[in-house]
Order: structure tokens, then sequence, then C-alpha cells
């Protein structure tokens, strides 16, 4: 038993995630191949007001700079610059929250224009994958408070990257439904 | 490498030790394996006896009704004996029992990459055996619309009253999520965790057709997640992403669309459950052959073949559904290449036998009967594969026979070969080999006529969900034959509690048995039972594959375990 090297390292876990990102690639692609189909059989697209769509913008921007946020913690832990670190990192959360809050805007105004849930397949599948989508981030910000909680001894550079991995795996997420909304 | 402390709560049942964690499994799929079986015994009742009370149990358990099964009742049973054999027994008896089991001890990992994960994998899969079996309880029943439950049947809309339908759409989401950590674990494992000189072509089969089967799942599970998600949104909260035509409220939905989501999934699940018995299979017949797995990397290329094949054929279930003929043809061909790679490794399974020196134990028995059902359900797929002979066959007991000749058959033969190989690595003793023969052949006879005749049936156009068959005059004359096939199905469930009989006899009565009864070559019997946490007590140094038998340069015995030495002089060479 003394002699069992321990060979589940980073690399592994990372390789899990990147697993994992896999499965929620086929989740997310099934709901957008799902989209298509159901654009195709109505022959029309959701036609999202101008006020909804710029919250939307605003929503993206917000993920990317959380993912911005998350990509400067990994440089400043790296160059051994904690407090900057921390900072970062605290920027990833809060604005990662704040995404979600926006999220909840967006679905809110998307009522008040009148297309509230169950209005049509097209927008269903909207408030479905940004829904499914916001689960997803909801876990990863349950993740980066973790990682914000650890003490120094514990982090390190390959558990930042490995989380850093996912929460960018998100942003790109986010990214690639909001496009394919607006086609 | 963490060591637990061993209360009983981590020892026993939050364990994150691989080993205990495949014998939870193991006793799950076991329990739900009989559940499901008596599912099918009392529809085999109704289909040979239609209408008439079912002997001793029929009167307690629906008195309203006189004892008899009525429709409701008929149609609550073959879905959840689908769902329950598929999800619930298979699964974890060969993924999640043998998955959990073999790979790190035939890799020579120390445990699973993920152990934490491999634990919450294990309850939500209990959790959601819960709640599938909690549906039991509701005032209408269990779900109804079938294994596959395709819309709109299965939507309030569709005319099933109740919550069963939405509990088994729960049920089978939370399934979902157990599989897929369960798969990210396997691959990860076997990608990082394998020991030196473990190199891809010197692992076993059956670890082979485990990591397979788990690519699968990771890939495809998440398809009939994403679908299921949208199902239980027109369950519960009213979307209508499946309902068209005037169950639709507003604009329609496409119901067909849940049936390519369905088997996008579907058919790669098929391969998922009968992966791991093709390696398990393949790895067994070496052993008592006493020879090398002919064509050992055909073996495995082949059925990595099968993998990416089987995500491209999903069509071929849904012939009848109106699709372009241009597109049917497709998927026709598609499905037809699949045998090509099926052929090789069912020769590879015959040239293993070829002049072997052939050991007639109780998994050898059963892997030979692997052989045979394996070989008819496969060529019969051929007759549903093809669009003209489908458009007829479709939805008839044919389709019924094929699918049980791969899927129960087959599997089944595959578990029980498997259960009786790694009985004694499992729990330290072997199973009667008197009981097990007696078994294979009573289980061999029986499930044969079951299952052929039932082929016999559906040619001559015996609808597969049909209530009653006498009630149409053109099945009248298969009475006769649906009544056989019902008492050798009685008969096939008998000799199925003549195994349950020989495993509670053996963990209560028998002694401890030698570390390596087979004299197999593999990992997992260099250990000794029970097995310690963490496996091996050094890290197993790999110098041969997995099929070392009769090598002529060893004298004093045949066979040569994979971590095992040995000094070739070169005069032997």
């Amino acid at each position: 038993m003394a002699n069992v090297i321990q060979r589940i390292d980073h690399t592994t876990k990372t390789f899990g995630i990147l697993i994992a990102m896999v499965s929620i690639v086929m989740l997310f692609g099934t709901f957008i191949s799902s989209f298509f189909v159901l654009k195709i059989r109505l022959m029309s697209s959701v036609s999202l007001p101008g006020n909804t769509i710029m919250i939307g913008v605003v929503n993206t921007m917000i993920i990317i700079f959380s993912s911005i946020s998350m990509m400067l913690a990994k440089f400043h832990y790296k160059n051994d610059r904690m407090i900057n670190y921390e900072i970062w990192l605290l920027w990833a959360i809060m604005t990662g929250i704040l995404f979600i809050g926006g999220q909840l805007l967006l679905w809110s105004e998307l009522v008040t224009v009148g297309i509230p849930f169950t209005f049509g397949q097209l927008s269903d599948m909207v408030y479905l994958m940004s829904g499914a989508h916001g689960i997803h981030v909801i876990a990863g910000l349950f993740i980066l408070y973790w990682l914000q909680s650890l003490s120094n001894e514990l982090i390190s550079l390959d558990l930042i990257k490995n989380v850093g991995l996912f929460w960018h795996f998100l942003c790109l997420i986010w990214v690639t439904l909001f496009t394919v909304t607006l086609v | 490498m963490k060591i637990h402390k061993d209360s009983f709560w981590s020892k026993h049942i939050f364990s994150e030790d691989h080993k205990t964690i495949g014998k939870q499994f193991f006793w799950l799929g076991l329990f739900f394996l009989f559940f499901g079986g008596a599912l099918a015994m009392l529809l085999r009742w109704q289909l040979g006896y239609p209408e008439q009370p079912v002997p001793i149990i029929g009167k307690w358990m629906w008195p309203d009704d006189g004892g008899i099964i009525n429709p409701d009742i008929f149609n609550q049973m073959f879905t959840m004996h689908g769902t329950i054999m598929i999800f619930w027994a298979i699964t974890p008896l060969l993924i999640g029992a043998f998955g959990n089991f073999l790979i790190p001890l035939q890799i020579g990992a120390p445990d699973m990459a993920f152990p934490k994960l491999n634990m919450i994998s294990f309850w939500t899969m209990f959790l959601a055996s819960l709640v599938l079996l909690s549906s039991y309880m509701l005032p209408l029943g269990t779900a109804s619309g079938g294994w596959t439950s395709y819309p709109p049947l299965s939507s309030p809309a569709g005319g099933i009253p109740g919550l069963g339908q939405t509990i088994w759409t729960i049920a089978l989401i939370l399934m979902g999520a157990a599989t897929m950590m369960g798969a990210i674990n396997y691959i990860t494992t076997v990608v990082r965790l394998r020991a030196p000189g473990m190199f891809y072509f010197k692992m076993p089969l059956s670890v082979w057709g485990l990591f397979l089967a788990s690519i699968l799942n990771a890939v495809f599970v998440p398809v009939i997640a994403a679908g299921l998600v949208m199902l239980l949104l027109d369950q519960t909260i009213g979307t209508e992403f499946f309902i068209a035509g005037r169950l639709a409220s507003g604009d329609p939905g496409d119901p067909l669309l849940f049936q390519h989501v369905f088997w996008i999934f579907g058919h790669p699940e098929v391969y998922i459950l009968i992966l791991p018995v093709w390696g398990i299979t393949s790895d067994l017949l070496s052993v008592f052959s006493r020879k090398p797995a002919y064509g050992y990397k055909v073996t495995a290329i082949a059925m990595s073949t099968v993998v990416a094949l089987s995500s491209l054929v999903w069509g071929h279930h849904m012939y009848t559904t109106g699709m372009s003929p241009l597109l049917g043809k497709s998927f026709m061909f598609l499905t037809l290449l699949i045998s090509i790679p099926s052929s090789m490794f069912f020769l590879n399974w015959l040239g293993t036998l070829w002049r072997g020196s052939i050991h007639f134990d109780t998994p050898m028995l059963f892997s030979m009967g692997v052989i045979w059902v394996f070989g008819l359900g496969g060529l019969t797929g051929l007759y549903n594969a093809t669009v003209t002979a489908d458009i007829y066959l479709h939805d008839t007991m044919f389709v019924v026979g094929h699918f049980h000749y791969t899927l129960a058959a087959s599997v089944m033969f595959g578990s029980f070969a498997a259960i009786y190989f790694w009985f004694p690595k499992m729990f330290g003793r072997a199973l009667d080999p008197f009981i097990g023969k007696v078994h294979f052949w009573g289980s061999f006879i029986t499930i044969n006529y079951v299952f052929f005749n039932m082929m016999v049936t559906g040619y001559a156009g015996q609808h597969r969900r049909i209530y009653n068959p006498t009630e149409y005059d053109f099945l009248k004359p298969l009475s006769g034959l649906n009544e056989w096939i019902t008492i050798f199905a009685f008969f096939l469930g008998i000799f199925q509690f003549l195994f349950l009989l020989n495993i509670l006899w053996t963990i209560s009565r028998s002694k401890i048995c030698e570390k390596n009864p087979w004299k197999a070559t593999t990992l997992e019997w260099t250990v000794n039972y029970p097995i310690p946490h963490g496996n091996f007590d050094e890290v197993p140094i790999i110098y041969y594959g997995p099929h070392e038998y009769s090598r002529p340069d060893i004298k004093d015995k045949d066979w040569l375990g994979q971590n095992e030495l040995m000094e070739v002089k070169k005069w032997q060479m």
C-alpha cells in the first residue's frame, strides 16, 4: 500500500474535466439542434425586441469580462502576486453573479414584452437554453467560491487552471447560445 | 492514496472503494433483474392466457379485476419491464458492477480516478431507483408509454393520465446523470491510470469493452438527457416542444424530434450494453480454451469501429415514420456496414475455440452461449436493418425476439459468464459448478425457445404491444404457440431462481477459494481476497498481453501472468 504511487494528478483531473465538457457540449448541442429543427418546422425565427437583445449583449460582455478576470487571476497567481490574484478572482465571482442577475433581468424583460414561458416553441427554447446554461454557471460560481475560500497552501496553479478551464468553457457556451438565438 | 477510516458507513455504505461500489451496483442490478423478470412473467401470462386470472398472486394484486391483468396494467408492465431491464438491471450489473470492479484491477490502478464521484454516481443511481419505484405508489400507476415513451403518448395531452410518466422522466434524468459520472470516471481511469507497461493493446478485452461503452455513455447520454428535460417541461410546465396537430394549443412542435433525439442515444445504448459482453466473452473464451484470443487487435479495432458506426445508424428505428427513402437507404447501408466489424470479432471467437484445450466450466458454457445467441440476434438484425423487410416487421414480435436475442439473451449470458468467472474475486468464493451448469442448460434451452418463437409470431404478424392477440382472427392460430412460449418463459424464470439460490448459498456457506482458480493471466488474479483498498502492494509492471496461454516456452504451467517476468533463455527462443 505504501508503495502505491499517487497518480491522480492535476492532468488527470484536467482530463476528467475535458470529458465532462464533451458531455456538456453534447447536451447543449442537442438543445441547439432541436432549436434549429423547430425553427425550420415553424419557418420563423425568434423575434426578440431590441431591448432584450441589448440586455443579452450586455450579459455577454459581462461573462466575457468574468472569463478575462479568471485569466488575469491565474496570471497574477503564476507571478506570485497573491493580492492581485484574489482581487481578480473576486471580480470573476462578482461578474458571474452579475451575469446571473442579468439573465434574470432578460427573462423578466421577455415576460414584460409579452413573451412569457410557454409562449411558443422557439422562445421556450431560449428560456430552456439560457436556463440550463444558468444552472451550469451557478455550479461554476460555487466552484469559484470554493477556490476563493481555500487557504494559500491548498491552492496550486494547476487547480486554478482547471477551474479556469471550466469557467472559460461556460463563457464560450453562452456566446454560442446567444449567437444561435440571434441567427 | 488516501486510506479510509474504517467506520461502518464509510466502508460499506458511502464507500469510495471501487470494489465496494461495484458490489453495491451488483446487488442493485440483481434486484432489478428479478423485478424486471417478474414483470416479464406476468406479460407472458397475459399473452399466453389472455384475460385469465393470474394464478396465486392475481387475486391478491388485482382484486377489483378478479386477478386479471387489465390493459392499463399491461401497458405499465411492458413499459417498466423495458425501462428496468435496460437502465436498472443490465446497466448497473455490467457497467456499474463489473466496470467498477474490473477496470482498476485489470489495468493495475489503485482505484478509480475520482473515487468520490464514483460514490456519488452510485447514490444518484440509488435515488433514481427510489424515484422510479415511487411511481408505483401513484393512484393511477406508473408510466405506460413504452420504454421509448414517445410523445405525444407520454405527455398529458397524449392521453396517459396521472403522474407516472413524469416520475419516469425524472428517474431517467437522474439515472442519466449517474451514468455520465460513471463514464467520466471510467474513461479517465483507463486513459490516465494504467500501470507501467499496460499499453492499450495489452489491456484485457473486457476493459476495452467497458472503455468503449463509457465513451458512448459520455457522448450520447447527454443527448437523451436534453430530450428528457424537454419532455419533462412538456409534461409539467406546458411547453409543446413535441406536441403537434390538434393536440397543440399554439404553434406546433415536433413529435419526430423526440424520436430522433431518443434514437441518437438509443442505438448507441444498444452497444453500450453489449460492448462489455463482447469484451468479456473474448477474454473468457481465451481463458477456457487455454490459448490466446485469436486476432486480439482485430477484435479491439472491430469493437472500436462498431462504436464509431453506432452513432450513424439511429434512423433505422424510424423507417416507418415517413422519412425520405433516400435517407432510409443511407441508414440501411450504414447499419449493414456494422455487420462487417461484428463478423470479424465473431469469427475471432470461433478462431479462439479452434483447436483449443476447451474446459467446459460454467463461465465458458455461458460464453459459448453468447456466441450462439448473439449470432442469431445479429443475423436477424440484418432483416430489421433492411428497409423493405422492416416495413413489414416493424413493431412486431419479430423485433422483440431479435432484440431479446441480443440484449436479453446475449447480455444476460455475458453477465452470468462474468458473475460465475469473477465471483471468486468479488466474494472470495466460487459458485457451485453443478448448479451453474444446470442453470446454463436450463436457461439456454428455454431462452432459445422463447425468443426464437417470438420471432415466429412476429413474422406471422403479431404486434409487439398487443394486449390480447386472440381478439384478432388472423392471430388466433398462434394461441398455442403463445401458450408454449409462456410455459418456457416460466421455466426460464425458475432457472434464474436456481442462480439466485447458488449465490446466496455460496456466500453464506462456501469456503474461501484459492486466489486464481481459473489459472487466468490478468492482474486481478494476482491479489488475495479480500482485496485491500489500493488494490496492489506495489505498482504492477506489465510485460505481456492478457492472453498468454499455452506458451511453448513455458514447461511447468500453461499460462503466464501479465506482470510475471519470465527470463527467456537464449536456447529457448
